[in-house]
């Protein structure tokens, strides 16, 4: 099963030769996006950038951007029988292409994630220098601060918390924990990637067109009369939105029909099980907002009267949120499954309670398609208020399973304390906060009180970021010699862990007093009583801000300079350790056939170097 | 003592201990909490205050446990092996663990959820009731006292209500989504163009935004660049205060319309109760 690394980079190495296919995707992109404008400007006889124009542009360039990257020689041509002549790459130039290996495709939505985090980080940044003083004197206008806190939510929702783990980790390791050799789509699945790229730019481009002023929840009739910005919100989510969907189909299709031979679903990794049923509520949910997208846009450009003042702007919100809360445990659920893949491993112990947590699984599913207008209690009439409530507060039954899991499974063990562990023992006590204060906001009463307060911002950043980022960077220590065949450095992953705990909790914990003491949302401008509390959760905003440097040096200089990793740092016996760092093209030497138990932990249990002769036994 | 029983029994004495600690801080956070200026607000407080204490226990055990492991289960250095082989499962514990954060959810389902929304929706049934409608543009909230034939039309007008007296807020809007919020009278309605949302709130401490901040209207629905300054200063005053201040106002003295829903009748828009019942049914 030893396999050799990946070959170096070839002979002749140039940086523009690299990049050369993401070059002519972006020429084909802009070229589209003219094309379209001009097109459309010149039947309108009007100016170049209208909404209109920019939409047909929007999708031309998302067209042209797709097919630059390689789509039109390696899967276009294809369809009218002609070969394809497309080279997939060596080394990092892989990344620069349109290529179908699904680790490649991991790497690239991982990548993507953490700038878009960063920009949307920066964003959050820039709120805050403008809220450490009750008045409006950073932004030049309450317009800029809008655009800010858009731009912000919108990016870190759609382009990182359902990217990053889903995107990321599920299409570089949900065919490596459940021994596949790819993806059953790789072409739609290298093709996924290329929408996340617009949806990205339209959002962060946007206040070139005036910004986005109605959130990242974008409240009809709001957006009736927002800047012409609020078009590239709905491209840009319909585009993210696709991207999703179409890994979504892959991760579904990988998990039900490509396991290796020996893994029923009751041997299944806790982080396929995670994965599973987040891209089936995918599958169930991303169509609901992805059309509300584009009735959103048609109400500005044709104009429809879907959601604006002569439609039905409640609409709009029980359509968004009838996938948006869905979406929360999209981003939670595949956390989850990053703790309970991590802890056993690291404490040296079985995982308890496997099939408790395959219950919390399919109870969250559940469940979470039927709670989302306690997005809407102040919105709603009161007939609807007490049968939501009643499914909120019940999600928390099947959640709870997830702690008696994670922590039966560290209870007595032997834990080691490593950076992927401190993250996910943090990720747990972050998610504890978010969880329960997630108890007084969906109880009716106190919601009227807490709704469109900073108790919810408080509230949801906990759950987020607190539960999700925590458990994504867990994931990305842990798999690191993984992605690489190197290891980061232990030193600094640990101060990392702790400064942003740290900083995570000091910043957001006092949200919750603020908005009890009457701090509202999306404010530019408070009354000075709330000064003291904004001006410390902003110094501490930045100094959450600035801890994420540290991991990112640390990846980057232990990727190109740390030492080496073995295959199996960890000892860990899921399958996606049981093949070289980084993993050959098809993941596996031999297909593995699972013969052992993967959350087997203890003394006298079969070691993990001995799972390879196992797995060649049964290849036979 | 076996280990894993001394273990247990530690755990045991500390969440005591700790939570014990949690529960003697309730009645200072409770003490320390923002003040309420209106009885249905002491509901949506008193559901945060019953709450608190039930969930503190739950973060105590969760923290203790996490710490407690990190710190007494953590591999010593020289320690390179496996932890002992123990149980996978424990169905009493399993078991337990879901029937009691079931029956926890539930109740908290009823109280204080749906017995907390019956006690403020029963406000509707008030005799007499002062009629105020808020009407939200962008960005500020227009005042009428329908009763009294009064409106407030100036850019920024103080909503002056009596003490003791509920106030049926008809809440509506001209443009875009707002939200009607008196922080210090908690419960907050959303303003919907085309639909009246109703909210009762019964002011029980005089009381103004000069003297507390968070007696003040905040509009708490992002509604474009004026959202954080869409509010309005409000002061709370008896009734004879009251009258005098419709009095000067302009108001005829007295004059009580005693038909309710005229203003919505005018208004012709349908209009949902917050507080329970369609209205004019």
């Amino acid at each position: 099963m030893t396999t050799k690394p990946q070959s170096p980079p070839a002979q002749g190495y140039s940086f523009f030769g690299t990049i050369a296919p993401m070059l002519r995707a972006l020429i084909w992109g802009v070229t589209g996006l003219f094309l379209g404008t001009g097109l459309i400007a010149l039947f309108q006889r009007g100016p170049l950038f209208t909404e209109i124009s920019v939409t047909v542009g929007f999708v031309f360039a998302m067209l042209g951007w797709v097919l630059g990257g390689g789509a039109w020689e390696h899967w276009v041509r294809p369809w009218f029988g002609y070969p394809s002549t497309w080279d997939e790459g060596t080394g990092t130039a892989r990344y620069w292409r349109y290529n179908t290996d699904h680790k490649v495709i991991g790497i690239q939505y991982l990548v993507t994630a953490g700038v878009s985090f960063g920009f949307a980080g920066l964003a959050a940044m820039l709120m805050r220098i403008e809220l450490l003083t009750p008045m409006l004197d950073f932004f030049r206008s309450a317009q800029d601060y809008n655009t800010a806190v858009g731009v912000h939510g919108s990016l870190m929702i759609f382009a990182v918390a359902v990217v990053a783990i889903v995107g990321g980790f599920g299409n570089y390791f949900v065919p490596l924990v459940v021994g596949a050799e790819d993806m059953p789509f790789p072409y739609v699945n290298g093709i996924s990637w290329w929408f996340v790229i617009p949806g990205v730019l339209a959002i962060a481009l946007s206040p070139l067109m005036g910004g986005l002023q109605a959130g990242w929840t974008a409240y009809a009739p709001l957006t009736a009369q927002a800047p012409s910005g609020q078009i590239l919100y709905y491209l840009g989510i319909f585009s993210l939105g696709l991207s999703s969907l179409l890994t979504a189909v892959n991760v579904v299709g990988t998990i039900l029909y490509m396991r290796a031979p020996g893994m029923t679903f009751g041997k299944m990794p806790m982080f396929a099980w995670g994965m599973l049923v987040t891209s089936v509520l995918n599958l169930l949910w991303l169509p609901v907002v992805t059309v509300a997208m584009i009735m959103g846009l048609t109400d500005r450009l044709i104009p429809t009267s879907f959601f604006g003042a002569d439609g039905l702007p409640l609409v709009w919100q029980d359509l968004f949120w009838l996938f948006g809360h869905p979406e929360v445990y999209i981003i939670i659920l595949p956390a989850w499954a990053i703790w309970l893949e991590i802890a056993p491993v690291m404490s040296r112990k079985s995982l308890f309670g496997y099939g408790w947590a395959v219950a919390g699984y399919l109870g969250v599913m559940l469940l979470s398609s039927f709670v989302w207008v306690h997005h809407m209690f102040t919105a709603s009439a009161s007939e609807r208020i007490i049968p939501f409530m009643t499914t909120t507060e019940l999600i928390s039954i099947p959640t709870g399973l997830f702690y008696l899991v994670i922590l039966g499974t560290i209870w007595r063990g032997r834990m080691r304390l490593n950076t992927p562990m401190l993250f996910v023992l943090f990720s747990v006590f972050n998610f504890l906060f978010g969880g329960l204060t997630g108890v007084f906001v969906s109880d009716a009463p106190a919601n009227f009180m807490l709704q469109d307060t900073y108790f919810v911002v408080g509230h949801f950043h906990y759950t987020i970021v607190g539960g999700m980022v925590f458990a994504w960077f867990a994931g990305l220590h842990y798999w690191f010699p993984k992605f690489t065949g190197r290891m980061y450095n232990e030193f600094w992953g640990k101060v990392s862990a702790w400064l942003m705990v740290i900083g995570f909790n000091m910043l957001f914990f006092p949200m919750y007093i603020s908005g009890i003491l009457g701090m509202n949302r999306r404010v530019a401008e408070y009354l000075p009583y709330l000064s003291d509390l904004n001006l410390w959760t902003s110094i501490w905003g930045f100094i959450f801000g600035i801890s994420f440097f540290i991991p990112l040096i640390n990846f980057v200089v232990s990727w190109l300079n740390g030492p080496k990793a073995p295959a199996n740092p960890w000892g860990a016996k899921t399958l996606e350790w049981q093949t070289s760092s980084p993993p050959p093209q098809h993941n596996f030497e031999k297909e593995p056939v699972l013969t052992w138990d993967i959350y087997e932990y203890g003394e006298g249990s079969p070691s993990p170097e001995s799972l390879l002769a196992t797995t060649t036994k049964g290849a036979k | 003592m076996k280990g894993w029983a001394r273990d247990w029994w530690i755990l045991i004495g500390l969440w005591v201990v700790f939570s014990l600690i949690g529960e003697a801080l309730v009645p200072i956070i409770i003490n320390n909490y923002p003040a309420v200026a209106a009885v249905e607000g002491e509901v949506s407080d008193e559901a945060i205050f019953f709450l608190l204490p039930l969930v503190i226990p739950i973060a105590v055990l969760v923290v203790l446990l996490l710490v407690y492991s990190a710190t007494q289960f953590r591999a010593r250095p020289g320690e390179t092996g496996d932890a002992p082989v123990q149980r996978r499962s424990h169905p009493l514990l399993s078991w337990g663990w879901l029937l009691i954060s079931a029956a926890l959810t539930i109740f908290v389902v009823f109280d204080p959820g749906i017995i907390g929304l019956r006690e403020i929706w029963a406000s509707a049934e008030a005799e007499d009731p002062l009629v105020v409608n808020a009407i939200a543009s962008q960005w500020q909230w227009n005042y009428e006292y329908p009763q009294y034939d009064l409106e407030l039309e100036d850019e920024s007008p103080e909503l002056v209500i009596p003490l003791g007296r509920t106030v049926k807020f008809v809440v509506t809007s001209k443009d875009v989504n707002h939200a009607f919020w008196i922080p210090s009278f908690r419960l907050k309605t959303d303003a919907i163009p085309g639909q009246a949302r109703i909210l009762y709130l019964t002011p029980n401490e005089l009381t103004s935004t000069e003297e507390n901040p968070m007696t003040r209207v905040q509009c708490a629905e992002l509604c474009g660049v004026g959202h954080a300054r869409m509010r309005t200063a409000v002061r709370v005053v008896t009734e004879e205060e009251f009258e005098a201040w419709l009095a000067e106002e302009g108001a005829p003295a007295n004059m009580n319309m005693g038909q309710q829903n005229q203003d919505m009748e005018q208004m012709n828009i349908p209009s949902t109760n917050l507080n329970g019942a369609e209205v004019g049914q």
